[in-house]
């Protein structure tokens, strides 16, 4: 067989990115299996953790050495994740499809591409910026007029901030999706005698609604692996459930980030292990939800497309 | 009658006795400096079709956009003048958009279904302007879709998605749409140029059939269309209306000698 040097380069470059994914993957698999072993399935509905006494002698559990009373319960940080993010979409999408339609239907067509710059630009800004907007302006508000016991850290802080994080990612989607709607549809529905909010909400919606779930479904991927801005607005919250908006809370990946200093110091290395094991469920929700998302937005799960 | 349409009568004898659905009165149109209607004066009688041609450009697409004033939509676009609809001068300021849209239908150039059911496509406008039962709502449709010759087609899957058609049947349907709210005019713009013959051939006699309940408007590129479906044809050029007629003067007798042109493919 001939051999063809751009075909062969090409192949090999365009197989460096799932092979990344395949490496990522079995590193924190082959990393967290003796956490996986470990702490069993039941570390997943566990609200304890506890990393044991790091300065006494090891302890040997089922041939496995960790300090003694460790014990690692990730439920408090499983809840206060898709708390956080389940929020946040809650609060970003009503926000971004106002957004989007506004864009796309009620601004001049003139001071119409700034304004989707700026929406645009709000995507590209650092989380730490907002989680210092969310340190110095948000969790003084919430702590003064809202919060019960004074303290603004907490479930609502961490979600306001994550709403505001994703609004752009859905506001510009379903934008860019609006803006795609056909003009004879779109005038469609005005020569049936519709007004223009019926325009937008009963005709334009309905044809971008795959793409807005997708958008939502990519943002609320963003929110679940998103760890600085909450781990500064958050609070922290450990070993308890929240219960309220303004209870602490830990998410995932912020907990990680919290922890990763004292796990360190963990002689036996199980603590470090753990978070490893616990980076691989925050994984596998995130890439449960991304796929989602790919499926809706290619239409895979349309149904009411495939009938005929 | 004013004298104005007793004028237009008399000029077309055998128009005599129609009475006009709208009557249009030096009607000029502007894209921003554009002047692309200049001073047109013409009647659209009731029960009829009327088909406008002429080159692109010439305005007569622009003519129909004026009927249900879609120009609205667009800032930049003016109309000045005077068309009469039911005796209200449709152009005037004052004018309830969603109201006189309600009465003049539109069908576009490519099949424009909502992504939902047949059923639902059908009563999109019905629902937006009347509070029916499902009784009414379910012979509503029925009417709608048998007038638009679909009925028998997708009687048996109303609730399936309007998407799963095809181009002539979804075509169908937008007519079946917008009569539904029951307009009195019917406005359609090159409602066949994104379709098969056998389609066209079906809209054609289907437009046939409704003129009998409404006025007809219709823009064409199709000579032989223009023949096939219309009693009175109207020919544009350059924004100006140049002859208007019965089809059949206008096809053996133009007036005209830009008309003779066109329609005999020397120019457009």
């Amino acid at each position: 067989m001939k051999f063809r040097p751009f075909r062969v380069s090409v192949l090999l470059l365009s197989l460096l990115i799932p092979a990344a994914l395949v490496a990522v993957v079995f590193f924190l698999v082959a990393y967290s299996g003796q956490a996986i072993l470990f702490n069993g399935l039941h570390f997943m509905t566990q609200i304890s953790w506890n990393l044991g006494d790091l300065y006494s002698d090891p302890v040997t559990v089922s041939g496995i050495s960790v300090p003694p009373g460790a014990n690692y319960g990730i439920l408090v940080f499983i809840a206060g994740t898709l708390a956080s993010s389940g929020l946040a979409i809650l609060i970003a999408v009503p926000l971004s499809v106002g957004a989007a339609i506004f864009l796309a239907e009620a601004v001049p067509h003139r001071i119409r591409p700034a304004l989707s710059m700026l929406v645009e630009l709000v995507a590209v800004v650092p989380s730490v910026v907002f989680g210092l907007w969310g340190i110095t302006v948000l969790i003084p508000l919430i702590g003064r007029y809202l919060s019960p016991s004074g303290n603004g850290y907490g479930l609502l802080a961490a979600s306001v901030v994550l709403a505001l994080m994703i609004t752009p990612i859905i506001a510009s989607t379903l934008y860019d999706a609006l803006l795609q709607v056909p003009k004879e549809n779109r005038e469609s529905a005005f020569a049936l005698g519709a007004t223009h909010f019926e325009v937008v909400a009963k005709a334009m919606l309905p044809m971008v609604r795959t793409t807005l779930i997708g958008g939502i479904v990519l943002a609320l991927g963003r929110a679940l692996g998103e760890t600085m801005a909450v781990l500064m607005v958050s609070g922290g919250g450990i070993n308890i459930l929240p219960t309220s908006l303004f209870s602490p809370i830990s998410t995932i990946a912020s907990f990680i980030v919290s922890q990763l200093d004292s796990a360190e110091s963990d002689p036996t290395n199980m603590s470090v292990r753990t978070l490893s094991e616990i980076a691989l469920v925050l994984f596998l929700i995130t890439l449960a939800v991304n796929a989602t998302a790919k499926l809706l937005s290619s239409g895979a799960l349309n149904v009411r497309k495939r009938q005929s | 009658m004013t004298s104005d349409t007793a004028l237009a009568g008399a000029l077309r004898p055998d128009m005599q006795g129609q009475t006009a659905r709208v009557s249009i009165r030096n009607l000029n149109f502007y894209y921003g400096e554009t002047h692309a209607l200049k001073n047109v004066s013409i009647d659209f009688p009731d029960r009829q079709t009327t088909a406008m041609i002429g080159p692109s450009g010439c305005g007569k697409s622009t003519l129909l956009r004026v009927l249900n004033r879609m120009y609205d939509l667009y800032p930049g676009q003016r109309a000045e003048g005077e068309v009469l609809i039911g005796g209200n001068n449709i152009i005037a300021p004052t004018q309830d958009l969603n109201r006189l849209r309600r009465r003049v239908g539109m069908v576009f150039q490519k099949p424009t279904p909502f992504p939902k059911s047949i059923y639902d496509n059908v009563l999109f406008g019905v629902r937006l302007h009347e509070r029916l039962s499902k009784a009414e709502m379910d012979e509503r449709v029925e009417w709608a879709l048998t007038r638009a010759a679909l009925w028998n087609e997708v009687k048996d899957r109303l609730h399936s998605s309007a998407l799963g058609l095809s181009g002539g049947q979804q075509q169908r349907l937008c007519i079946a749409r917008s009569i539904a709210v029951r307009p009195d005019v019917l406005l359609l713009d090159e409602p066949t140029s994104a379709l098969d013959p056998i389609s066209t051939l079906k809209i054609e006699e289907l437009v046939d059939e409704l003129k009998r309940d409404f006025c007809i408007v219709i823009v064409t590129h199709n000579m032989q269309q223009a023949g096939r479906c219309a009693d009175q044809v109207a020919f544009f050029y350059l924004g100006e209306l140049v002859e208007v007629g019965p089809s059949s003067q206008i096809f053996t007798a133009p007036r005209e000698r830009k008309t003779q042109e066109y329609i005999t493919g020397r120019f457009g």
